[in-house]
């Protein structure tokens, strides 16, 4: 089988790992048989590193060892708005790096937000690679529409740290219209509708002969469905502590168990009118008396409850749309993705408010990734057609006179591609100008990122608007973004190349790559381990049932007694291998084990035929 | 009703043995020994009164751990010399009891002391010692629970209560299996409720889904490792989960 190349949807809340296996875009489960995996790492009390499900699951009771939506903070600096804004609500600890960007301290280290999601994203490529049962080496990942260049390259680097080899970024909603097949037709407009755990993002794209165009992006990224979980919380504890006088949230066993049961009434509801939520000895009253939580939750109270946050989704749907310059019956699909849209009370508002049926074709959970493993199969298919063509996320351009910010290359510009711009002195006999080269989308300079920035001297001495320079940006296929500027008569030329950096160095990455590869060695050889032991113990366990049987059936034989002590030692063996957690020891032992039980099952055979 | 008295007066016994109470205390397990003439347990606590080191059988967990193989003699074979039971001076040989009277309000961590007092610490500590050499590592850890609460910076009693605590992770872990096995609910949702646990008890019982190892658990459930294995091996002898 060639490499598989699998397409990872990196959520804030959920990650999912799939890839197009027979032609068919596949989940693959983790381990654990999980389909989702919580993109939570965490280490435990004990030492442990745990990722995903139960990271999750103790994420209230070790709040300070345990990292939830690292993908708020991946490529942003420290001193940033969004940063700054977000700390206060972070039960763990971050600082400042090196390289002015963000940090988190677990467990006595310091890491990189690239090194926090590239654990998550080993853990996805391990789950690849145990059911390919071959290695995994390259992947699309999708990221959210607005990210910008450095949160792009910091989600690179989390893949190049987890060992993967990330052939295309894409947008996440164009992926899930990808999953639904819009890249085939021509001429459509697309609503993604995206509410997961954590985010809420809503985008307008104009699909068009493989091109996928984000017109208007939205949404909220406090909004998902822990607000959801919080309500039915809330709904669970006041009643309670009006009877007990106890703040149930004030314990973090308790808070950790109303939170899960939470999430899974939310999810029952959506299939059932009612569910039951039972939480025995959810906590210890001052006396010593343990206490229990027992209550019927009904759909129709959920959507009492929630209501407000499901009419939100739709009036920040609706401000997209107008930003987009389309009316909703312009909109000729909308596509439900993220766990959240399962709600039926989501799927109405959507559903009254376009006009139309969603588009529930695809699991919304899973659509985003599918269609990553889409895209990922279609880059290494010789003959295939060209689904997506890659575009610049963000407007480029430079800072000009009044502090404005002039456009060279428009966003969703197909790379690789090259534009020119000319540009006038402002001064009279102006020597040098500077070139301040910006991405984004706001007129005014100082809301854009700045990327770098150069001189270009020895302007000729001129009146004010006499000397023309010519700005050239040119994007190459990798990506890399080269500016020059050029003095049209004396062709005096300076020129930078912009590389997009996450906020780590390469030799971070380098290192990081070093010890996650370390990490993953060892996980996978306590998985082959495990694996090997599971047959091994089988095997025990048959030989231990059939042995009485044996030595009824070879009484009095002559080889008895010696079968009977190889296999006694055959299997003192195995477990010995199993105490010392040597799988080639003990891969070695099972086929003697093997060979133990078809001798006893030929004697037990010929004696029932006699 | 029995069963509940003896454990009360053993409890009661235990309690004024560790202030030094001894008289108090003979005269507690001497009337469970009444009521029980055949309790092992309490033969043995009488034994401190006199009996030599070599008399005193291994009381508790000692036989299961045993049976189990779980290292307990080594256990108690890495207690220091000084806790060596020899028969002390001011200790009574073994006689008629006195009658019961009532006890005087239990010392507890918060009794109202405000100064460490060194003769009452250390005479819970003898206890200590005298508890860890009959295998009660349960009730020896109770007492050093009492002593540190007294006197934080006790190092014999830190050192006692962290090797007790081992001890105990042991035996627990002897019922409990291989970490990698998978244990899941053996009763029925609606008899839970009708168990005797605590909320730390019915945590551990929430996260336990027929999914998830009993290493994991550990990393789970974010514990101490003696807190979770003494809950999980509860669970396991009273039949409330089971490892698949």
């Amino acid at each position: 089988m060639s490499e598989p190349i699998i397409g990872i949807d990196l959520g804030t809340t959920n990650s999912v790992v799939a890839a197009v296996i027979d032609g068919v875009p596949t989940v693959i489960a983790s381990r654990g048989g999980y389909r989702l995996t919580p993109s939570v790492v965490a280490f435990a009390k004990n030492g442990k590193r745990l990722i995903g499900a139960l990271a999750k699951r103790q994420a209230v009771t070790n709040a300070e060892n345990t990292v939830f939506a690292a993908k708020r903070l991946i490529g942003r600096k420290w001193e940033t708005k969004q940063v700054q804004e977000l700390l206060p609500s972070l039960p763990y600890r971050v600082a400042e790096g090196p390289h002015g960007d963000v940090r988190v301290h677990l467990a006595d280290k310091d890491y990189a937000i690239p090194e926090i999601s590239a654990m998550v994203l080993s853990e996805l490529r391990l789950d690849a690679e145990a059911y390919f049962g071959q290695p995994v080496g390259k992947a699309v990942i999708t990221v959210p529409a607005h990210f910008n260049d450095m949160q792009r390259q910091a989600t690179k680097d989390a893949g190049r740290i987890a060992g993967l080899d990330v052939l295309r970024i894409i947008n996440e909603p164009t992926s899930a219209s990808l999953a639904y097949g819009f890249g085939k037709t021509l001429d459509q407009k697309v609503a993604v509708f995206d509410l997961g755990g954590g985010t809420f993002d809503v985008s307008i794209l104009d699909v068009s002969n493989g091109v996928f165009e984000v017109i208007a992006t939205g949404g909220d990224t406090a909004l998902g469905g822990e607000d959801f979980d919080n309500r039915i919380v809330e709904w669970l504890v006041f009643p309670f502590a009006k009877e007990n006088k106890l703040d149930l949230r004030k314990d973090r066993m308790a808070l950790q168990r109303l939170k899960d049961a939470a999430e899974k009434s939310k999810m029952d509801l959506s299939t059932a009118l009612e569910t039951e939520i039972n939480l025995p000895f959810i906590i210890t009253d001052a006396s010593g008396r343990a206490l229990h939580l027992h209550r019927t939750l009904t759909r129709a109270k959920l959507e009492d409850l929630t209501s407000d946050l499901a009419d939100r989704c739709i009036r920040l749907t609706e401000k997209t749309l107008a930003e987009a310059g389309l009316r909703k019956g312009e909109v000729e699909e909308v596509v439900l993705v993220g766990g959240m849209t399962r709600m039926p009370r989501v799927q109405d508002g959507v559903k009254k408010f376009f006009g139309k049926e969603p588009n529930k074709g695809v699991h919304p959970d899973e659509v985003v990734a599918l269609g990553a493993a889409i895209h990922a199969a279609s880059l290494v298919k010789e003959s295939s057609e060209m689904l997506l063509l890659d575009v610049t996320p963000h407007s480029l351009g430079i800072h000009i006179v009044g502090g404005y910010f002039q456009t060279v290359i428009p966003k969703n510009t197909t790379v690789p591609t090259t534009a020119r711009h000319l540009f006038t002195t402002v001064t009279d006999n102006q020597a040098s100008a500077k070139i301040m080269v910006l991405q984004g989308e706001s007129e005014r300079s100082e809301v854009n990122e700045l990327l770098g920035e150069f001189m270009l001297t020895g302007l000729r001495q001129a009146a004010r608007g006499q000397v023309e320079i010519e700005v050239i940006f040119e994007i190459s296929a990798d990506g890399l973004v080269s500016v020059s500027a050029r003095d049209t008569v004396t062709g005096q030329r300076q020129s930078i190349t912009v590389t997009a950096t996450s906020g780590l160095s390469e030799d971070e990455v380098k290192a990081m790559m070093e010890a996650q590869g370390d990490y993953m060695l060892a996980a996978k050889t306590e998985d082959a381990f495990e694996t090997v032991r599971a047959t091994a113990e089988q095997a025990i366990a048959e030989l231990a049932a059939l042995r009485g049987q044996f030595e009824a059936a070879a009484a009095g034989a002559e080889f008895a007694p010696d079968a009977l002590r190889r296999a006694d030692a055959s299997v003192d063996s195995a477990r010995e291998a199993i105490r010392q957690k040597d799988a080639t020891a003990l891969r070695q032992v099972m086929e003697k084990l093997a060979r133990t039980k078809a001798l006893f099952l030929g004697v037990i055979s010929k004696q029932g035929k006699r | 009703m029995a069963d509940d008295r003896i454990r009360e007066l053993i409890a009661k016994g235990l309690e004024a043995y560790g202030r030094g109470d001894s008289d108090f205390a003979r005269a507690a397990w001497r009337e469970a020994l009444t009521l029980e003439p055949g309790n092992t347990r309490v033969q043995d606590y009488l034994r401190l009164f006199g009996a030599p080191k070599a008399a005193a059988p291994t009381p508790g967990y000692s036989g299961h751990a045993r049976a189990t193989n779980t290292g307990w003699d080594d256990g108690a074979a890495r207690m220091p010399s000084e806790l060596d039971l020899a028969p002390r001076e001011g200790l009574s040989p073994l006689e008629d009891a006195a009658p019961l009277a009532l006890a005087s309000e239990p010392v507890s961590a918060d009794s109202g002391l405000a100064e460490p007092v060194d003769g009452e610490v250390e005479s819970w500590m003898e206890g200590v010692r005298d508890l860890v050499s009959l295998g009660d590592y349960t009730g020896a850890l109770e007492l050093c629970d009492k002593v540190l609460a007294r006197v934080q910076t006790h190092a014999e009693a830190h050192r006692v209560h962290g090797e007790c605590e081992a001890t105990l992770t042991q035996m627990f872990e002897s019922t409990i299996g291989p970490m990698d096995g998978v244990p899941s609910v053996a009763i029925a949702q609606d008899e839970v409720i009708w168990l005797n646990l605590d909320h730390r008890a019915g945590f551990v019982l929430a996260q336990i889904d027929g999914r998830v190892s009993y290493d994991d658990l550990y990393a789970i459930c974010g514990m101490a490792r003696f807190d979770t294995a003494k809950i999980l091996a509860q669970l396991i002898q009273e039949g409330v989960i089971k490892t698949a």
